[in-house]
């Protein structure tokens, strides 16, 4: 009878302390938002005990798919940690296996809108700049490196197909229809920006937490990254950089520094479980709304010329020489 | 059948306390431009208090700052009252997370959850209303109860199903 009992509390505490245990990895891959900024390299692991400890040998990588902090996590000395995951390395098909493509899905109601030809610009000409080739500093477990080459390689149209508020279910259902009705390539190396008009609103967030997101989901049976990215004429203290903008749009031209910072933590960190630091932030959010030195022109300020245009763009993180925010590499 | 429902309870508790971590996006970032602002605010609120300095603390305060707590709404705690409250939170460290600001004009709405460090007491969650003063924000009301998870009418059905990051 004792041993019964025994035996049900065993079973028991076992049964606990595997949630707890479970419990422990999230919290442990989601620590707070206040800690140092920088080069603290130190991070809590599972232990499997339903506590987490400071790892005793901080070199391997073994992330997860859910993001989570890997049992042997490498530390660049930068003040970002590689994981284990996947980066976007440019495997993009029919273009010699160095670039990666991004696709613009422009939702809701675009016309006339000089964001069209702004955005358009921009995503032509990201690619090879100093400023991506920040990106370049960011490598996988056997040392690739993400390539300083982006190809804008096609856009499509989608006039309120879910509505003019969006959930992220209904942001990844415009994804996979723009992908399964052939209006945009099926493309495991593409990062695929849905750009909202400033009439629709994404309702887990947008304004009031955030001002765009990316992630990750299967479509079509391969893994999509994609994005969204709302338009800040709807929030533009919330989002907007300034309202005398370079390419006279004040909501596209806040936009493309969301691109920017959307696209560099996709191309490092596009599962969620390769490069981020002990607090959770990726490259991009180790730099969000600094800007570093800017020009003005006609009561706009700049910092970045690509191609034709100037945009105020902010800061991405350096994973080198120990880890600095620049615009730059 | 109640022996052997045991484990599974006490399983499912702890799945119950998981399930509530999952519920928020892993390592959520803050990334518009107010809620860097105020999280850099509310930063310097808990290191105020953290570190007694009363005349930082009251210079993040209006004249008449007041708080209200859950457990008791309709008996507000004057400013006096809180800043002699806060001075027995001295090395008192916190974490502040899941931030979101509402803009309202000359006010801005500051909601967040703030866990205490290295210590048992319970999460806050807290919604703090700043008033713009000139150049500067000001706390001016700050509401805040437990972050325990209660029933709450007609919340629940809209937490992230997709992990994602900002």
């Amino acid at each position: 009878m004792r041993q019964r009992a025994l035996s049900i509390l065993v079973t028991a505490l076992i049964s606990a302390g595997i949630s707890s245990a479970a419990c422990a990895a999230v919290v442990n891959g989601a620590q707070g938002n206040n800690g140092n900024n920088g080069n603290n390299d130190s991070e809590l692991v599972p232990t499997g005990k339903g506590w987490g400890e400071r790892p005793a040998n901080f070199q391997g990588n073994n992330g997860n798919a859910n993001g989570q902090a890997g049992r042997n996590n490498k530390a660049s000395g930068n003040g970002i940690n590689y994981h284990g995951g996947p980066l976007m390395l440019g495997n993009a098909p029919g273009a010699n296996g160095s670039t990666n493509n991004i696709y613009y899905i422009w939702y809701g109601n675009w016309t006339g809108n000089s964001a069209l030809t702004i955005l358009t610009d921009f995503a032509n000409n990201i690619g090879g700049s100093p400023y991506f080739n920040i990106n370049s500093s960011y490598y996988d477990g056997s040392g690739k490196t993400v390539p300083n080459a982006v190809h804008y390689a096609g856009q499509t149209n989608d006039k309120y197909s879910q509505g003019s508020v969006l959930n992220d279910s209904q942001v990844q259902s415009v994804v996979a229809s723009a992908i399964n009705s052939g209006s945009l390539p099926k493309d495991p190396a593409g990062v695929y920006f849905v750009l909202t008009s400033s009439d629709v609103n994404e309702s887990s967030g947008f304004c009031t937490q955030y001002c765009g997101w990316h992630t990750h989901g299967t479509i079509g049976g391969i893994d999509v990254k994609y994005s969204f990215v709302g338009n800040p004429d709807r929030c533009p203290s919330a989002c907007a950089a300034q309202t005398t903008s370079p390419n006279g749009n004040a909501g596209a031209d806040g936009m493309a520094s969301i691109i920017a910072h959307e696209l560099s933590e996709a191309v490092t960190d596009p599962d969620l479980n390769a490069w981020y630091d002990t607090r959770g932030y990726e490259n991009a959010d180790k730099c969000a709304w600094n800007f570093g030195a800017t020009q003005t022109a006609n009561g706009a300020k700049w910092n970045v010329a690509l191609g034709t245009r100037d945009y105020l763009i902010q800061q991405n993180w350096v994973n080198a020489s120990g880890g600095y925010c620049a615009l730059k590499y | 059948m109640t022996r052997s429902a045991a484990p599974l309870i006490l399983g499912l508790a702890g799945i119950v306390v998981c399930a509530d971590l999952f519920a928020q996006p892993a390592r959520v970032p803050t990334v518009t431009r107010l809620v860097k602002i105020f999280a850099e605010l509310e930063a310097k609120v808990d290191d105020a208090i953290a570190a007694s300095n009363s005349s930082a603390l009251e210079a993040l305060l209006t004249d008449d700052f007041e708080l209200r707590a859950g457990d008791s709404p309709g008996t507000p705690v004057a400013r006096a009252e809180w800043l002699q409250g806060v001075a027995k939170q001295r090395n008192a460290h916190r974490r502040d997370e899941q931030f979101a600001v509402h803009d309202e004009g000359t006010f801005a709405l500051v909601s967040f959850r703030q866990v205490p460090q290295g210590a048992r007491a319970p999460a806050l969650f807290i919604v703090d209303v700043w008033q713009k003063t000139g150049e500067d924000w000001k706390l001016a009301i700050r509401y805040a109860g437990s972050a325990a998870s209660v029933a709450i009418p007609g919340a629940g059905g809209s937490k992230p199903a997709i992990p994602k990051k900002y």
